[in-house]
């Protein structure tokens, strides 16, 4: 009783601050299932679930937000609905504390408080309201002792020093004192003061805590996981550049042998010549190959660098074919260059260049089977333009 | 576990558990009913600051009454509000909250206290009326005598009335539907 002014005023104080607790639950609701999406393991589910009975309780509690969200709802409903929700929460917070203490809690005490949970639940579904509420004071009971036992299993994980049982244990100590408090305020020993809305306060900022620790945890994870994968993407790098030098030493060597002996060994055989031909030309292709594993690491590490210079085009390209002639040993494709002797040298890194035109070269090698490849050049201010044309049996497109 | 984050341990339970048992008692010196009368005479802060209508009220079990009886009893049978009315609706059976009965309060203040004052009904589980001087300003649900025609309503509402110098305040319930 008291001025109209303050009396309005409570009422909006309180209803307000109802809902914003109401909305806060449903929040946490959706944070802790999302949660769960993204980390099974951690049973975040059954917290999520947690808070959305809390929220259909609180809903039903002093402003009855849920008469006005559901107006539809009958009496009998919306206690039906409470009880509901009551026993769901703590059957809820039971099974995220044990699925957390597993190790410590025997299987038949899950079971037992499944079916007390279901038991009661069915009573109220069964029964009229009137006579269903009768056996509160036992559903009291077993709420007691179930706060109880989470509360030693809470202090068992204490000892675990898990992150994250602090807040935890701090929560529950303050939901359960809450719950009491609610009881009390229900049979009327208490009433809604500021100390209810205190505790209300405290507990969600307790959650908030364990909330934004879990976002802490997983932006750390994320990030320990990506420096892992970037220390595993630079190992591998670096293995590949080490691997390749170590292979361009030997290739080379063996490149020199197989070339000096083909240039100054007037005593060779024509099939002598041959083998040693396609030996180079083999050696040659595995270099280039080489080349570009060592490229791709330097790409990746961004420490290539282009050597823009005149070349002569004309000379990249016989070298190109007299690399790949060989490989092809019925010689059914041939190449033929028919870029002018006195083609201006063009801009260009040479050594891209020639990756370029043998990636291109090979492409069209296993593309035609009998015919040939040509290779033609002409100027067009201020750029040359290339082309590589093929004939032949193969051609499919 | 060592010494000391035992003791933190115990010291967060039980500051928990004093702190709620703190809020039971009676903090605010607000006039408290007694034997069915809430004097407010002298009290000032009643111009500003709302008052909760708690302490005895005068009971009626098995009685819906807007006026007082005429054959009135000479003692009065008292209940303590906010609590529960199982014991004084139903002696027989203290845990049955299940009955109908009339709540009564007399208001007394100064000639200045009197005027507009509003009544914030809380959530009542029960069907409900709520008369000030005889005339009916606030309600929820049916309430009846007859078990199979009651209908429970229970949500928190705000009422008001201009009140003379003394106020006779009635609040029936009926057929409670237990709640906790």
């Amino acid at each position: 009783m008291g001025p109209v002014a303050a009396i309005v005023g409570e009422h909006q104080r309180i209803a307000a601050l109802d809902f914003a607790i109401l909305v806060v639950y449903l929040l946490f609701t959706l944070y802790f299932g999302l949660l769960h999406f993204f980390d099974r393991k951690n049973s975040w589910e059954w917290l999520s679930l947690f808070f959305f009975f809390l929220a259909v309780v609180v809903s039903v509690n002093s402003t009855k937000w849920l008469s006005y969200l559901l107006p539809f709802l009958s009496f009998h409903a919306t206690v039906t609905i409470y009880w509901i929700a009551r026993i769901g929460l703590n059957y809820c917070v039971f099974i995220f504390v044990y699925r957390r203490c597993q190790r410590r809690v025997d299987k038949w005490l899950k079971k037992l408080v499944l079916l007390i949970s279901c038991a009661f639940i069915g009573m109220i579904l069964v029964f009229p309201p009137d006579q269903a509420t009768q056996y509160i004071a036992a559903w009291n009971l077993v709420s007691t002792l179930m706060y109880i036992f989470i509360l030693v299993l809470l202090i068992w994980s204490l000892r675990s020093k898990e992150e994250g049982a602090w807040y935890e244990f701090l929560a529950f100590c303050l939901f359960a004192s809450e719950a009491l408090l609610n009881a009390l305020i229900i049979f009327g020993i208490t009433e809604q003061g500021g100390w209810y809305f205190f505790q209300n306060f405290s507990f969600l900022v307790v959650i908030s805590f364990l909330f934004l620790q879990q976002v802490i945890l997983a932006y750390r994870k994320t990030e320990k996981i990506t420096q892992e994968m970037l220390l595993v993407d630079k190992f591998k790098n670096e293995f590949m550049a080490s691997i390749s030098e170590q292979m361009v030493t030997p290739l080379n060597a063996m490149i020199s042998i197989a070339d000096a002996r083909l240039h100054e060994d007037d005593k060779l055989t024509p099939d002598q010549r041959h083998d040693l031909r396609i030996i180079t030309s083999v050696g040659w292709t595995i270099r280039s190959m080489v080349n570009d594993l060592l490229d791709f690491s330097r790409l990746r590490n961004k420490t290539i660098l282009l050597q823009v210079r005149p070349i002569d085009f004309r000379s990249v390209v016989n070298e190109g074919i007299e690399r790949l002639y060989y490989l092809d040993f019925d010689h059914s494709v041939l190449f033929e260059n028919k870029i002018p002797l006195g083609f201006p040298p063009i801009l260009a890194d040479e050594e891209r260049m020639d990756q370029l035109l043998m990636s291109i070269l090979i492409h069209a090698q296993k593309k035609v089977i009998r015919g040939k490849i040509i290779i033609e050049a002409s100027v067009k201010e201020p750029f040359a333009d290339i082309s590589i044309r093929l004939q032949g049996e193969g051609m499919t497109e | 576990m060592n010494i000391k984050r035992i003791a933190i341990l115990s010291a967060v339970v039980i500051a928990v558990i004093c702190v709620n048992m703190l809020s039971l008692f009676d903090w605010d010196h607000d006039p408290v009913a007694k034997q069915g009368v809430m004097d407010l005479r002298g009290w000032t802060e009643g111009a500003t600051k709302p008052l909760k209508l708690k302490g005895e009220w005068e009971f009626y079990p098995g009685q819906l009454l807007s006026r007082l009886p005429e054959n009135q009893p000479a003692s009065f049978p008292y209940i303590q509000a906010p609590g529960n009315w199982g014991p004084s609706l139903n002696a027989d059976n203290a845990r049955s909250a299940i009955g109908y009965g009339t709540y009564r309060l007399t208001v007394v203040m100064d000639a200045e206290q009197a005027g507009q004052i509003a009544f914030r009904v809380p959530l009542i589980r029960s069907a409900h009326r709520l008369i000030v001087d005889g005339q009916e300003i606030g309600a929820k649900g049916i309430v009846v005598t007859d078990p199979a025609q009651y209908f429970g309503q229970a949500v928190p509402y705000v009422a008001w009335k201009k009140s003379r110098k003394s106020a006779s305040i009635f609040s029936f319930k009926s057929l409670t539907l237990t709640m906790p």
